[in-house]
């Protein structure tokens, strides 16, 4: 009964939690170091100084967002190219 | 015979003398004072002759005339001149010599200059000149004594320890050939008169002649003058000076040919003014050189001076001013280049210089030293050292076997001996093979390497083994098929081998990751907005298209 209980309450603070929005304020700030490098221009200088106070896991998570977003951008690349040969095609059609 | 009588004033202008005075006898009495004069007064006559200019000549005339002194028996030991005269002595006893013709001479004056550079002559001493009973002697010398003159006043015919000598004939010449040249001088002056005469008579009917092509002529060319003279008249244009020319025929015939010249240079000036014109829109403004046009020419020159060239209104000029400005233009072209090359290379230098620096901190092989061996048929050897573009780098020294002169013309082909590289930079990668004999197969080794091989790096790998390909085996003896593969698998295992020798920080790898993943981002952000804004131009296209059916529904 005991244990029944127990998972009724876990499974309802999840729900909970679901419905709860909290801001990533670690990913804002790597955003926003994305932001600050492309305003500025790529360069190894500005970015040793925009990255100094990144402990290990943030620089790690730094990395990661660039190969998210790298693949995202491929993806949506080649969906509007595929989109481009169907327009093209119905234009050619028509 | 032409003469004229002077003023005191002209005597001393043209002998350069203050110490002149009439002397009351129609004469002139110039004391001859000074550090090389002979202290004599010479009394020289008012009248003097004339040259074919109407000049006056000079009559203090010092000449050679060796049948006068050698006869002398005299050694003189310099140069001797001499003036024709006589010699006297004043009411207070100073010594005078007139000037006279030849044929009324009765003395000489003898000037012997002495001495002077490589000259050993040194004149006479004043007790010589006492033996020699001459009427007067003085000696003139520098300072130092290396130079210097000796007046002697003799008789014309004296002869030293003799008798003198008739000399009558030797002054009948020198009368004669003055009288000469004297007639010559006057032939030419009377001739001139007769020239001036016959242009005073002329003028009128000249002036008359010519008046309609000089009103011509002005209207080619403003700048031209004609000054009328009494004998003659003075023409000046363009970029002639003052000619002057007597009233006669050759007058009328220059002018006409000055017409015709004007006359040409107009035609000329109309035709090529529009041709400069157009060549200035078309080159010459391009290369910022200056153009002026002139009345007969055009100039052209650049701002700091190195161009400055003056081309007349003609075929020939203006086929050269292309030729130069052409040449001009591909003279800056090439000094720009050079400028660009040199800032190339000093930037180039730089980064090398800063990567040197760089690789040294990090502990990259400071050199690396390996024994080629390729013109041989066993033993043989080669190192390359590839750079991140793919090309071979030079070594940075040499102990070549045989200096080789191909080595300069294909040193990557002509390198037999010990070859030293200076400090292995980041991402270059060093490769090698050693084959034995022909039996044995080609042992490829990485030498070298700090991470992957770039595609260009490979592609070199591939080429610089590609004798090896089909008869090789890695430093492990396994055998190679793919050198392509080979490359790619040893280079990553020797990377991880050799980092282990760099002081790589972990903070470098990571600022790489980024970097590179950034610059990606920003290529594929730019791919990606040129492909959405395509496909937005495409859908608008197909709306457009769609559009009138369905009004027509």
């Amino acid at each position: 009964m005991g244990e029944k209980e127990n998972s009724k309450k876990e499974k309802h603070e999840n729900f909970l939690k679901m419905l709860k929005f909290e801001e990533d304020q670690e990913l804002k700030e790597l955003l926003n170091i994305q932001e600050e490098l492309e305003r500025i221009g790529i360069n190894r200088k500005d970015l040793q100084e925009l990255t100094k106070s990144l402990s290990k896991e943030q620089k790690q998570r730094l990395e990661d967002l660039y190969k998210e977003q790298i693949k995202k951008l491929e993806e949506a690349i080649k969906n509007e190219k595929n989109k481009i040969i169907e327009i093209r095609q119905k234009i050619a059609k028509n | 015979m032409p003469k004229r009588k002077l003023k005191l004033e002209e005597v001393k202008n043209i002998l350069g003398f203050d110490k002149i005075f009439h002397n009351g006898y129609s004469k002139f009495n110039v004391l001859h004072l000074g550090k090389y004069c002979s202290g004599v007064t010479l009394e020289i006559p008012q009248e003097w002759r004339l040259d074919e200019y109407k000049n006056p000549i000079n009559p203090i005339d010092y000449r050679k005339v060796r049948e006068l002194t050698d006869g002398m028996n005299i050694d003189f030991d310099g140069n001797a001149e001499v003036l024709l005269g006589k010699y006297r002595l004043s009411k207070n006893g100073k010594p005078v010599f007139e000037i006279t013709e030849p044929k009324e001479a009765k003395d000489t004056m003898i000037l012997v200059t002495w001495g002077g550079s490589f000259n050993k002559t040194r004149g006479q001493t004043i007790s010589y000149a006492k033996e020699t009973g001459a009427k007067f002697f003085t000696k003139r010398s520098s300072n130092a004594g290396g130079m210097g003159a000796d007046y002697w006043i003799l008789p014309v015919g004296f002869v030293k320890d003799r008798e003198e000598r008739d000399v009558t004939d030797i002054l009948e010449k020198l009368q004669e050939d003055d009288d000469k040249k004297d007639f010559e001088t006057d032939q030419i002056l009377k001739k001139q008169e007769e020239e001036r005469q016959e242009s005073i008579r002329n003028k009128d009917r000249i002036l008359k002649e010519i008046e309609p092509v000089v009103e011509e002529i002005k209207k080619y060319n403003s700048e031209f003058q004609l000054i009328v003279g009494e004998d003659k008249c003075n023409i000046r244009y363009s970029q002639h000076s003052l000619l002057a020319y007597k009233y006669n025929d050759s007058l009328v015939k220059k002018l006409a040919g000055i017409l015709e010249e004007e006359k040409g240079k107009k035609e000329a000036k109309d035709e090529y003014i529009p041709q400069y014109q157009e060549l200035e829109e078309l080159m010459i403004k391009e290369i910022g050189l200056l153009v002026v046009y002139g009345e007969h020419g055009i100039n052209i020159k650049s701002a700091d001076g190195s161009f400055n060239k003056t081309y007349l209104y003609s075929l020939e000029n203006f086929n050269k001013c292309i030729e130069d400005i052409k040449n001009y233009k591909s003279k800056i072209e090439q000094e720009k280049e050079k400028a660009r090359l040199e800032l190339e290379r000093l930037k180039q230098e730089k980064e090398l210089k800063e990567k040197k620096a760089d690789a040294e901190e990090k502990g990259y092989p400071k050199t690396f030293t390996f024994s080629n061996r390729i013109g041989g048929k066993t033993n043989l050897s080669h190192a390359f050292v590839i750079e991140k573009d793919g090309s071979i780098r030079e070594p940075d020294h040499n102990k070549l076997k045989n200096p080789n002169h191909r080595y300069h013309s294909d040193w990557k082909n002509n390198a037999d001996g010990v070859q030293e590289y200076q400090q292995i930079i980041p991402g270059e990668i060093i490769i090698s093979y050693t084959k034995k004999t022909a039996a044995n197969p080609y042992v490829l080794n990485v030498e070298w390497a700090d991470g992957e091989a770039s595609e260009e790096q490979l592609e070199t790998i591939c080429e610089a083994l590609e004798r090896a390909e089909s008869f090789a085996v890695d430093s492990n003896g396994n055998e190679i098929t793919s050198i392509k593969e080979w490359g790619q698998k040893a280079i990553e295992l020797k990377a991880k081998e050799c980092k282990k020798e760099l002081v790589i920080e972990e903070n470098d790898e990571f600022l790489d990751s980024i970097l590179a993943s950034a610059s990606k981002k920003e290529v594929l952000e730019d791919t990606y907005a040129k492909a959405k804004k395509l496909t937005q131009e495409y859908e608008q296209q197909i709306e457009a298209e769609k559009a009138p059916n369905m009004d027509g529904d």
